[in-house]
């Protein structure tokens, strides 16, 4: 499709189609519930009319007529020509249905759609065509299939869900293909176009070679105003010029007047020199004003670029409507399906959030609504008998509430009792019998959102298989919010979601481990504290402090990190800074250097072609332009409590404390046998260094990274890492290529002395050493004295 | 199978270290340098305009039409775990966030240290999206160049640096090695894989 102004025409018809649907479908939905209001008739007719000319545009007869006989239609009823009965809202509503599949589909997939749908189309613009019947069932001879879309389908794949509307028609000749993701407007173009297999045989499969342009909606005020603000920016900085002639010229008139005034001295001309002292002071006058005329062109440059800013960073909210859009039509079908009467509510609508949280919230929302048509609410007789109206009632509300988005799906159902939870926990032996019985109702609810849990006691079509609420939880956690649930048995349940309003900006502490600048999200750590040294309690060697009555264990940031040793000298230093986090049962501290402060960062992703970057998820620009990391907290905590496990890191010890305290010089001495290890550690202290042992190479290499060591001293035969490996390991990294490395090893052949070396060691010794002074004498050669 | 050593085995040994220890005359070095000098196809050959820079002293070269922006040295920030030279770090400019390496490693030569910090400058190249940014001695010039002047590159020249070097270019005030910046990008990428 050829580009227009820019853009791809393929792309903007689809938006078009998009905005129109979703109108038809809102109108659609008004009809049916009050078919004597005929105000919204005008917006559909609009709507209708304008898909009709961008179908044509592009070429879509098909496309054209069905938007053409749905206009027709719409005009009848308008002037009362014909009655808007259910039936041909119906039509009307598959009409929009399949209109809107051109919205998420590709271009080159077009001919497919055609081929697929000319049958459907063809026999649902003849049942257009007919005047309107006056009974429901006489109109089912004409209508196509329509399939209600599973539009959790693509996030959630375990939670199938067929047909959510009553098969409306048999045709006469079966349609060659049924679209699935019949979901109106709100679809999103990630959703995949579903063809029976008689269809995908023939169809292209989606283009993926085909190269997309993403546009992006953006508010016309708005994107005024960023115009606005970049062409005054433009001004702005155009102003530098100016000043950069005024300060030249006022520069040779420095000059000339301090030649002026130097001459005049040499002749004690006073005459000159009162009349340079005169130019130096208009030169002053002038410098003031030209000081006073930057002030001002910082302080608007300023000003213009946050306004700009802030302009940007507006463009990408949406209003929380954008992801509903598709709700009541979902609810309606599925309340329809199950006989159920659901009355559903939406409350701001208007409310603001960023793109990218809309989009990663359109998959949980559609699940719990589900959930809560399915099993939260009962069907019209259950309903009487408990006493309440036979129309159930579902509220979907946003809000901004301290500076999150709080979204709220309640509903009056039958609630979820909390006795038949514990029952499925000790069933699933989730919990012993004796802690189940324990567990609040609070504790009891948070057992829904595991996966496999469900307390459905029949898998139907549209849940009951344990499967969704696991991963509504884990998408929330996954963009920094938290969902809980609160019910009550008899009176119905609500979910509670807080999600950040958006994910291009965070909240982050930031600080500098080694040098360099790291981010932690503030919402996705416990607390920052400053903890005097003195403080530090040790727990098998590990050190600790006391934060709420738990013990906090540390861990130093630079080692996990893998960069240079930190800046910071924890002995000098009487304060710690410890980032805490983890959740309250298990937490952990991550000493960093310094703590810079809070910052709004503009989060960027990071380069794809550094793929999976331990700990980082994402990187921004700090307020000196520089690069900083935004760490994922997340794989942080996992990597932390794996390499504990593991041996690969190791919490903070006393000995980290007393580095550098003395003075001396320190060395750590690897060797799984601790009888060698206790002789080189005792024939090294005697000497008056620093000694540090660890068991083998993983040991040892953990220490390295941890610490800072002027001389390694290592065993060959060790389990986990040997010392060649260990060795030859260390050389790879740029910060210890030059670490003196002294092999003590039983093997004596020429060949595990040519190993080592060729290894990187400096020195290699056989443990016959230790008789004479050759190992003293080695020591000392590498790096001297004990004593800096 | 095995091999009895021939009876002669040490006047072979004596032949081969007179053969190899002998003095190369100029002109079998100037045959041999040309008869293994590269000789693959040169398409960079059709460029015309190439931006010239330094490195450790000496003269580079790259088509103008794959630098993408030329701008001062700015801070290089390591990333954790991404270590492997010739990777260097991550760098900003104009808002971007640029993929760093270290182009002396790649061409395997020295830093110069004596170089003037006040010349050097940052060079990215690639495309928008996948570009990589590295620091350089100086930026010389853009020139016009005649591509049927060019010379194919030394064998002798290192590995890596071969694999970059597509040909020499040669300039009034001296030679330049002209490098192809997709073999670079390569090279720094399977640094980062």
């Amino acid at each position: 499709m050829s580009a227009f102004g820019g853009f791809d025409l393929f792309e903007l018809f689809r938006g078009e189609i998009q905005s129109h649907g979703a109108s038809l479908n809102d109108g659609l939905l008004r009809l049916e519930q009050n078919p004597a209001d005929v105000h919204p008739i005008e917006s559909l007719m609009r709507a209708a009319h304008s898909i009709k000319g961008a179908s044509r545009v592009i070429g879509l007869d098909l496309a054209v007529d069905l938007a053409h006989h749905m206009e027709d239609c719409l005009v009848n009823i308008q002037r009362k020509i014909e009655v808007c009965g259910p039936e041909r809202v119906e039509q009307l509503l598959a009409g929009t249905d399949m209109l809107t599949q051109l919205g998420t589909i590709q271009e080159a997939d077009l001919p497919a759609w055609k081929t697929a749908n000319a049958v459907d189309i063809n026999a649902l613009i003849t049942a257009l065509s007919a005047p309107a019947q006056a009974s429901s069932g006489q109109s089912k001879s004409v209508e196509p299939e329509l399939k209600v879309p599973d539009a959790t389908e693509s996030e959630i794949p375990e939670l199938h869900i067929a047909p959510a509307t009553e098969s409306l028609v048999a045709p006469s000749n079966p349609p060659a293909a049924t679209l699935a993701p019949a979901k109106p407007q709100a679809s999103s173009s990630e959703q995949p176009l579903q063809t029976s297999e008689k269809t995908s045989n023939t169809a292209k499969p989606v283009a993926a070679a085909v190269t997309e342009v993403r546009t992006v909606r953006v508010n016309a005020e708005n994107l005024d105003r960023m115009m606005r603000l970049a062409g005054e920016s433009m001004v702005e900085g155009k102003r530098f010029p100016q000043i950069r002639r005024g300060l030249r010229e006022m520069k040779s008139q420095l000059r000339f007047a301090r030649d002026s005034f130097e001459s005049a001295v040499k002749r004690k001309d006073t005459v000159e020199i009162s009349s340079s002292l005169a130019r130096l002071v208009s030169i002053e006058a002038s410098l003031a004003s030209h000081a006073e005329f930057l002030e001002n062109v910082f302080r608007r440059t300023e000003e213009v670029g946050t306004k700009l800013y802030h302009e940007v960073i507006g463009s990408r909210m949406r209003p929380f409507g954008d992801v509903t859009a598709g709700h009541p039509r979902m609810i309606r079908d599925l309340a329809k399906k199950l006989g159920k009467k659901v009355q559903f509510d939406i409350e701001g609508s208007n409310v603001a959030v960023d793109r990218d949280v809309l989009s990663r919230l359109e998959a949980p929302l559609n699940h719990m609504l589900r959930n809560a048509i399915d099993h939260g609410v009962e069907g019209p007789q259950d309903r009487l008998a408990a006493g309440k109206s036979e129309t159930a009632h579902l509220r979907l509300q946003a809000r901004h509430h301290a500076g999150m988005l709080e979204v709220r799906i309640r509903d009056d159902g039958r609630g979820i009792d909390p006795e038949r939870v514990r029952t499925k926990v000790i069933e699933k032996r989730l919990q012993s019998a004796e802690i189940a019985s324990g567990l609040n109702k609070v504790e009891l609810l948070e057992f829904l959102f595991l996966p496999g849990f469900s307390t459905a006691s029949q898998v139907t079509e549209v849940s009951g298989r344990g499967v969704g609420l696991d991963v509504v939880s884990q998408t929330v956690r996954e963009i920094g919010g938290t969902v809980r649930l609160e019910s009550q048995p008899g009176q119905g349940s609500e979910f509670i979601l807080s999600l950040p309003i958006t994910l291009s900006v965070i909240r982050a502490v930031t600080v500098l481990v080694g040098g360099e600048g790291y981010a932690f999200p503030l919402a996705r750590i416990e607390r920052i504290v400053k903890v005097d040294a003195a403080s530090l309690q040790s727990v098998e060697g590990r050190l600790t402090f006391q934060l709420d009555e738990r013990s906090i264990g540390l861990i130093r940031a630079n080692e996990l990190f893998g960069v240079s040793e930190s800046t910071v000298d924890l002995k000098g230093s009487q304060i710690v800074n410890v980032v805490v986090l983890g959740d309250i049962d298990n937490p952990c501290g991550l000493v960093v250097d310094q703590f810079m402060g809070e910052q709004d960062l503009v989060v960027r992703k990071l380069d794809p072609r550094l793929g999976k970057t331990p700990f980082i998820s994402s990187a921004a620009i700090d307020d000196e332009g520089n690069a900083i990391l935004i760490m994922d907290v997340e794989d942080l905590l996992i990597n932390i409590r794996r390499g504990l496990s593991e041996g690969g890191v190791r919490g903070l010890d006393i000995a980290s404390l007393r580095r550098n305290s003395s003075g001396r010089k320190r060395v750590l001495v690897v060797d799984d046998s601790i009888t060698v290890r206790e002789v080189e550690r005792q024939m090294l202290a005697r000497l008056g260094y620093d000694v540090e042992t660890a068991v083998d190479g993983v040991d040892g290499f953990t220490q390295l990274k941890a610490g800072q060591f002027d001389l390694l001293v290592t065993d060959v035969d060790m389990p986990r890492m040997n010392g060649i490996e260990f060795v030859k390991a260390l050389r790879r990294e740029p910060r210890f290529a030059s670490l003196p490395v002294a092999i003590v090893s039983y093997k004596d052949r020429a060949e595990d002395r040519a190993a080592g070396m060729e290894a990187g060691a400096n020195a290699y010794l056989t443990k016959g050493s230790f008789q004479d002074q050759s190992f003293i004498q080695t020591i000392t050669d590498l790096i001297g004295e004990a004593s800096a | 199978m095995t091999n009895s050593p021939p009876d002669n085995l040490n006047e072979i040994k004596i032949g081969l270290t007179q053969l190899l220890a002998r003095p190369i005359k100029p002109a079998s070095l100037a045959f041999n340098t040309n008869a293994l000098a590269q000789t693959r196809e040169q398409s960079l050959r059709e460029e015309d305009t190439i931006l010239l820079f330094r490195i450790g002293g000496e003269r580079f070269a790259l088509p103008a039409k794959s630098v993408l922006n030329v701008f001062p040295i700015t801070k290089v920030r390591k990333v954790p775990h991404r270590t492997r030279p010739p990777f260097r770090g991550l760098c900003c400019y104009e808002g971007a966030i640029l993929l760093t390496g270290l182009l002396h490693v790649v061409l395997d030569m020295p830093v110069d240290k004596t170089a003037n910090a006040k010349l050097r400058r940052m060079i990215v190249i690639g495309s928008e999206d996948a570009s990589w940014a590295f620091e350089v001695d100086a930026v010389d010039a853009i020139r016009k160049v005649d591509p049927s002047q060019f010379r194919n590159a030394p064998s002798t020249i290192p590995k890596n640096a071969a694999s970059c070097t597509n040909c020499i270019i040669p300039l009034d005030d001296g030679d330049a090695v002209l490098l192809d910046p997709s073999a670079i990008q390569s090279i720094m990428e399977r640094s980062i894989q």
